[in-house]
């Protein structure tokens, strides 16, 4: 007895649930291990400093398979530098010990992802670019550095962190690629993203950096390069088992038809 | 003519839909390599496939996007490729391939069956399955019997109908898949 692909599709569907017999996918979260951890809006977040550029990262969400960390990155030189999410890896470890660690790998680049999807439907994606760079508010390191108002010329306000915030979580919980349309991940891929950028002096950067999830490690390091710095950050990840929702509540399911 | 395949996951006791209108419970079971492989590994051809609207806007959301593809390529390019009928007077389907049927549920699947073509098999879309089935338009039943008892819900079948039993296959982890022709 053979399945036909659409029968396989609808047998592995349910969203995040894995195939057949499988339960749903567990809750995966990254915490940094890390002494110096500063909260903004509910996430712990590093930063690091060398040199003159300063770059921040905090675990934002789970998003289906990947896990979306939110770096933000400021130039305090007297030069331009570019940031680029292919200079950027990652490397899962089961100990502490960087002899269990398997050898990095690069984060998701969002331009091959983009791509995928100018393909698969056929109409350019890929105008909406960069201009974040400038814009966008960098909410992890103006709640210790004052960095927004270095790079948009402007006061940093405790409210406007905390705005910022606020927007970040609208964002987060609009990113639920797995459930969204072929538009609203183009739209994260193309607006939340961390894509490539030119830092001029006092500008700064920020967006989500995307990693695939290996659900055996237990350690993860994210290692970002900007202009030949290295700014490793390690992570503890912490999986939780989710039980399906009708062994819980029958009569609470969601209904898909 | 074309055949129509039904291809429903069901309770032990036969509903494809709980009281409350989840389906959730149709993955419950323990991990089973053997039925995974099964899923994953063995899917191939395909035809042209049937959905009612929920059904259809969850399969929408999904395998079109870069996660399904990175997922279970296979699959995601068979579905995408697919051609793909909708019956739902409130939506326009946007995926590839993807068509409204036109006009009345019933009349515009015997035209579909009349015509030149693939097979059609309707996935899930259980109120539409079971209208189909009440008018006599289903050749064969796949039925994937999971093995949950939901004490109430939908059903597939709201007509008496005596099928043949064509095939069947069992899963360590308690899901039956039982074939039927009409």
């Amino acid at each position: 007895m053979r399945l036909t692909f659409s029968q396989a599709a609808f047998l592995s569907m349910g969203g995040l649930v894995a195939i057949g017999c499988a339960t749903p996918l567990p809750l995966v979260r990254l915490k940094p291990d890390a002494p110096d951890i500063v909260w903004v809006g509910g996430r712990a977040s590093v930063q690091k400093e060398t040199t003159g550029v300063r770059v921040a990262a905090a675990f934002e969400h789970q998003d289906g398979s990947n896990l979306a960390v939110r770096v933000e990155i400021e130039n305090r030189t007297t030069d331009r530098l570019e940031v680029s999410p292919q200079e950027m890896t990652y490397s899962v470890c089961s100990a502490p010990a960087a002899a269990s660690c398997a050898p990095s790998q690069r984060v998701i680049d969002p331009e091959q992802i983009l791509t995928a999807l100018d393909v698969a439907q056929s109409r350019g994606v890929a105008e909406a670019a960069n201009s974040q760079a400038l814009n966008g508010t960098l909410v992890l390191l103006s709640a210790v550095g004052d960095v927004a108002s270095a790079a948009r010329g402007r006061p940093t306000t405790g409210s406007a962190t905390l705005v910022a915030a606020s927007a970040m979580e609208s964002d987060a919980a609009a990113q639920n690629s797995a459930q969204a349309s072929i538009a609203v991940q183009q739209q994260v891929w193309s607006d939340q993203a961390l894509r490539r950028n030119t830092l001029f002096p006092g500008q700064g950067t920020t967006g989500l950096v995307y990693l695939p999830i290996n659900s055996k490690a237990t350690y993860v390091w994210l290692q970002i390069t900007v202009a030949g710095r290295l700014f490793p950050f390690h992570f503890v990840q912490v999986l939780t088992p989710v039980q399906p929702a009708w062994a819980e509540q029958p009569q609470g399911a969601s209904e898909i038809r | 003519m074309r055949r129509l395949r039904v291809f429903e996951s069901i309770s032990v006791d036969g509903y494809f839909c709980d009281a409350g209108g989840g389906m959730d419970w149709a993955h419950a079971g323990r991990d089973d390599a053997e039925f995974g492989a099964w899923v994953g590994g063995n899917a191939s051809g395909g035809g042209e496939l049937l959905f009612g609207r929920k059904t259809y806007q969850m399969m929408e959301a999904f395998w079109p996007t870069p996660m399904a593809a990175q997922q279970m390529p296979a699959v995601a390019k068979g579905m995408n490729a697919a051609r793909k009928y909708v019956a739902s007077t409130t939506i326009r389907p946007t995926w590839t391939n993807a068509q409204l049927l036109p006009g009345e549920l019933l009349s515009a699947v015997r035209d579909l069956k009349a015509s030149d073509g693939p097979d059609v098999t309707v996935l899930g879309s259980g109120s539409v399955a079971a209208q189909l089935g009440a008018a006599g338009l289903v050749d064969e039943y796949q039925l994937v019997i999971i093995p949950v008892a939901l004490g109430g819900g939908r059903t597939l079948f709201t007509a008496g109908r005596q099928l043949r039993l064509i095939d069947q296959r069992a899963f360590r982890c308690g899901n039956v898949v039982l074939t039927y022709a009409t």
